[in-house]
């Protein structure tokens, strides 16, 4: 299985897939996210990722997805969109290098919940995630409720 | 009265009979109008007219018994003496029968011609005989009149000039009437005198005492003999000069002991163009028939002299017309001053009309403060003019006539006649030729036809004159568009000698030379074109037409670009070629041009820079993530694992910031180099990669080896980004990019082939169009496809694209292989 889970310390802060096909950004976020107490799941690309979550014997479920755009097989935005329509409760956030306004709004319209510019910090980066996933508890609230 | 004096009186009988006769005979000769003298065989007169009476001056009683011998001059005598002796012997005469001419004496001792019959006859055994004479004087005299004349008329027919004939003239009269010594007189109007012209005399008269009568002081009018047939223009006639009192050469003729003489004018109608006078050293008696005679010879010289004059002047017009130059304006004047030199008027105008003015382009002693420029109004040139007639308008008397008060010089310079010929030029009268005089002058009709000759001959060189300046002006408007055509012509013969430069040219290449034509053109332009130009001149115009040579070539001269083109041109009647140059400063335009490549290349970096912003936020955002972990590291083998991550993600920035700055570099700084065309299409590939849109296309290369690329590395650079970006935009992320280059036939050739949309058929014209663009405002300039099209083309390459809608699209670019780059074709020459 090529699904890496990062599990912090305890993983309260929520589960997060990260989706990028270069290795080092991966581990970039996978290590500032897990210290911060995310359980981090990786994937190199779209396919994987769209793999894992449908996973018959396994589905995984996560809190929110960070997900790059410029990727090879399935690219970010198809990927996106297919996350949104499966799994339409789970914030989506964009970490990419194209730094280009219409790419950010026709994306924000497609649902996803932010569009980060590479570089950013690490305490960003984890402030991002960490309201992302609160905006996945407040949807999970109201479907409890 | 006896009886036989009675019987001799009666009727009937023979007396009487006999006396009848003797009466009636003697009533017939006695009326006779002949002399009628009878002599008796002694040769003594028996008979003598009333007749003879008058003829001789002797009375009946003077002569009747004397011998014959008193009425002939001595002569005769002797050889009429002979001539009796011989009729008493022989019994006849010879001279009977027959009228013979001899000359009588009269009783005042004047001979004089006469007709003589003679007659013979026996009576008493003795021999008789009789005489009938006629004066023939008058008839000698129109003999000699007849003579005279012909003898004038074989002289001027047989003489070239007057010169010539003058003294022959002055000899056939003289021998034929007598006279000893003649001289000829011509007018000299210039200087109002007679000069002399030729003297002759017999060679009775010794010459050494004539010098004074010839070299006398030319005579004026009404002074000598000669000075007053000029002024009354009458025959005169003086018995004897030594007492004539109007006659300064009287020492002269005394001393050559001349009496007699008398002078006709030479003269052509009213015209004294001479005078004629002759001398005897014998006291002359007026003679009215001779002085007639004269003065019709008078006039026959006269009009000979007209017609030499006539002819010498016909010779002068030719002189003068043969010794025209270039300048119609000089021709004309001396046209001018020819007329009025052979008409000897007081001066001589051509003046050309140009509306209300009259130019004075011909002038002969005009007085100096003739203006050259006068207005026409009132003045009788422009009469000539609008009355437009062939013939000549004379006006005499011009104080009297109104042009007195509108023209200032009739009164000024006192003129007194104008002789006006209009000017024809193409049919239309445009000028006028005008002789005044300060006499009176009545033209005679070979000066009109003077007048009229040159006239005519002013009108051609006027016709010559408006040709001329119509190509002048042909010229000169041809230099004006060649001047002002906004490039530089130059054209060179076949030794690349410079032989025409306009005025651009001039200004742009001329640089410090005082003459631009007749310079090398290898001095001129840079030695590659010049070269480029010596080959063309070798080649047939028909190879010149091939699109080779018709294409335009650049080249740079001392900090300008030129563009130019080379054409042949065929000279009429020259069978050595000529090539031209049109060259046209380019510096701006290529520097536009320049400038619109470099723009297009930066906006379409644009739509690269996303890529290019990507590419180095990757790695920094790898690098400041990686910088935050170690921060936070401890164990060394971490951080030395992600220093190393660090190091390879500043790499690729710089990588990626290299590629993208060779690819904005200004291409106008660099030269031209050897170009690989497939490392260029990788290189292109590599920057399109990293682009937003690239997605997942795949790209399949054949590069085949080519030949190398003479050209900037930045603008075939541009090319092939350019193909690629548009080829990797129309498969939006998915599909097949494939790069060819191959070598096929001539051309070196390079395709980009796409699987995308393809391009519609009605847009595949327009897509080489500056601006055109099917993308959304702002994805493209619409540039693209045009600076490719001009980058191409500006290397001698062409450009193709094939295209299926659904299936995708081929773009072609293709090189002439071998393409001849400037240095090329020196080294061509070189070897040529």
């Amino acid at each position: 299985m090529t699904l890496h889970m990062h599990d912090s310390t305890n993983g309260r802060l929520g589960r997060v897939l990260v989706v990028d096909d270069e290795e080092s950004i991966r581990k970039i976020a996978v290590r500032s996210l897990t210290k911060a107490g995310f359980e981090v799941v990786e994937a190199e690309n779209g396919e994987r990722a769209i793999a894992a979550l449908n996973s018959d014997d396994n589905p995984l479920m996560v809190d929110a997805i960070l997900c790059d755009i410029h990727m090879p097989k399935i690219n970010g935005h198809e990927a996106i969109a297919y996350f949104r329509e499966q799994y339409p409760g789970v914030p989506i956030v964009v970490l990419t290098g194209y730094p280009e306004v219409d790419r950010a709004v026709s994306l924000m319209r497609a649902g996803v919940m932010d569009y980060l510019v590479k570089p950013i910090s690490k305490d960003d980066l984890v402030k991002v995630m960490a309201k992302a996933v609160d905006g996945h508890e407040i949807f999970k609230d109201q479907t409890f409720v | 009265m006896d009886a036989m004096s009675t019987l001799k009186h009666m009727p009937g009988s023979l007396e009487y009979a006999l006396g009848e006769s003797e009466e009636r005979f003697r009533a017939v000769v006695e009326t006779a109008s002949d002399a009628i003298i009878l002599a008796d065989h002694l040769g003594a007169i028996t008979s003598w007219n009333s007749a003879a009476q008058v003829l001789f001056g002797y009375t009946e009683d003077d002569v009747l018994g004397k011998p014959l011998t008193m009425i002939m001059p001595a002569r005769y005598r002797a050889a009429h003496q002979k001539g009796m002796e011989r009729v008493q012997a022989s019994g006849h005469s010879r001279l009977a029968g027959k009228p013979i001419e001899l000359h009588g004496l009269k009783k005042d001792g004047t001979e004089f011609p006469l007709e003589l019959s003679l007659g013979t006859w026996q009576s008493g055994g003795s021999m008789f005989f009789s005489g009938i004479i006629r004066d023939i004087t008058e008839r000698k005299r129109v003999e000699e009149f007849h003579r005279t004349q012909v003898a004038v008329s074989l002289v001027l027919a047989s003489c070239d000039s007057f010169s010539q004939a003058a003294s022959q003239l002055i000899q056939a009269v003289c021998d034929i009437t007598g006279w000893e010594l003649g001289l000829i007189w011509l007018v000299d109007r210039d200087a109002a005198v007679l000069r002399c012209e030729a003297l002759w005399h017999q060679p009775t008269i010794p010459g050494s005492e004539l010098t004074a009568l010839k070299e006398h002081p030319p005579f004026p009018s009404g002074i000598g003999l000669p000075g007053r047939i000029w002024a009354s223009g009458e025959p005169a006639w003086v018995p004897d000069v030594l007492k004539d009192l109007n006659f300064p050469r009287a020492q002269a003729a005394a001393n050559a002991r001349l009496h007699g003489a008398f002078g006709v004018p030479i003269r052509s109608g009213r015209r004294i163009m001479g005078v004629m006078e002759f001398f005897s050293r014998e006291i002359r008696q007026p003679d009215t028939t001779l002085l007639q005679m004269m003065a019709d010879i008078g006039i026959k010289v006269g009009q000979f002299i007209e017609r030499k004059k006539d002819t010498e002047r016909l010779r002068n017009i030719n002189e003068c017309l043969l010794s025209f130059g270039k300048d119609a304006h000089e021709n004309i004047n001396r046209l001018t001053a020819l007329c009025g030199e052979l008409l000897g008027g007081a001066w001589a105008v051509y003046s050309y009309a140009e509306g209300d003015l009259l130019h004075a382009i011909g002038r002969w002693r005009t007085p100096p403060d003739f203006p050259p420029v006068y207005e026409s109004n009132g003045h009788l040139c422009a009469e000539v003019i609008k009355d437009g007639r062939g013939d000549l308008m004379v006006v005499r008397h011009l104080p009297a006539t109104s042009y007195a008060q509108t023209d200032p010089y009739v009164l000024a310079c006192r003129l007194q006649t104008y002789l006006g010929q209009a000017v024809r030029r193409n049919g239309r009268y445009i000028g006028s030729l005008c002789v005044v005089y300060q006499q009176d002058i009545l033209p005679r009709e070979g000066d009109r036809r003077l007048m009229g000759i040159i006239a005519s001959a002013i009108g051609v060189e006027e016709e010559r004159k408006q040709a001329e300046q119509a190509l002048q002006q042909a010229y000169d408007e041809t230099e004006k568009i060649l001047a002002s055509v906004p490039g530089a012509i130059l054209v060179a013969n076949e030794d690349l000698r410079v032989v025409y430069a306009n005025a651009l040219a001039c200004q742009h290449f001329n640089e410090g030379r005082a003459e631009m034509i007749g310079a090398s053109l290898t001095d001129v332009l840079p030695t590659e074109v010049a070269q480029r130009s010596w080959v063309f001149t070798r080649r047939t115009p028909q190879t010149a037409e091939n699109g080779y040579w018709q294409q335009d070539r650049e080249f740079e001269s001392r900090t300008k670009a030129y563009r130019y083109r080379l054409f042949p041109i065929a000279i009429r009647g020259s069978e050595r070629p000529q090539i031209g140059l049109v060259i046209w400063d380019i510096t701006e335009q290529k520097r536009l041009g320049d400038q619109l490549i470099q723009a297009e290349k930066l906006a379409s970096l644009g739509t690269l820079v996303s890529g290019m912003a990507h590419e180095v936020n990757n790695p920094a955002h790898g690098i400041m993530g990686m910088a935050q972990i170690i921060l936070d590291e401890t164990d060394q083998a971490t951080i030395r694992e992600y220093a190393q991550d660090i190091v390879g993600h500043t790499k690729h920035i710089a990588t990626v910031v290299r590629d993208f700055a060779v690819y904005a570099r200004r291409s106008d700084r660099d030269g031209e180099s050897e170009i690989t065309l497939s490392e260029r299409m990788a290189d292109a590939v590599k920057l399109v990669r990293r682009s937003p849109y690239f997605g997942d296309v795949d790209v399949v290369t054949d590069f085949q080896p080519v030949p190398l690329l003479q050209a900037r590395r930045t603008e075939i650079d541009q090319v092939f980004v350019n193909l690629i970006s548009n080829a990797v935009q129309a498969m939006n992320g998915k599909g097949r990019l494939t790069l060819t280059t191959a070598l096929q036939g001539d051309a070196v050739r390079a395709s980009v082939s796409d699987t995308g949309g393809g391009i519609a058929k009605e847009a595949i014209g327009k897509i080489f169009d500056p601006f055109y663009t099917t993308k959304e405002p702002g994805k493209g300039t619409g540039l693209g496809l045009y600076i490719v099209h001009r980058i191409v083309t500006k290397h001698c390459g062409q450009i193709q694209v094939e295209s299926e809608v659904g299936k995708g699209t081929t773009f072609t670019v293709a090189f002439p292989n071998g393409h001849i780059s400037p240095k090329e074709v020196s080294h061509d020459t070189a070897h040529a």
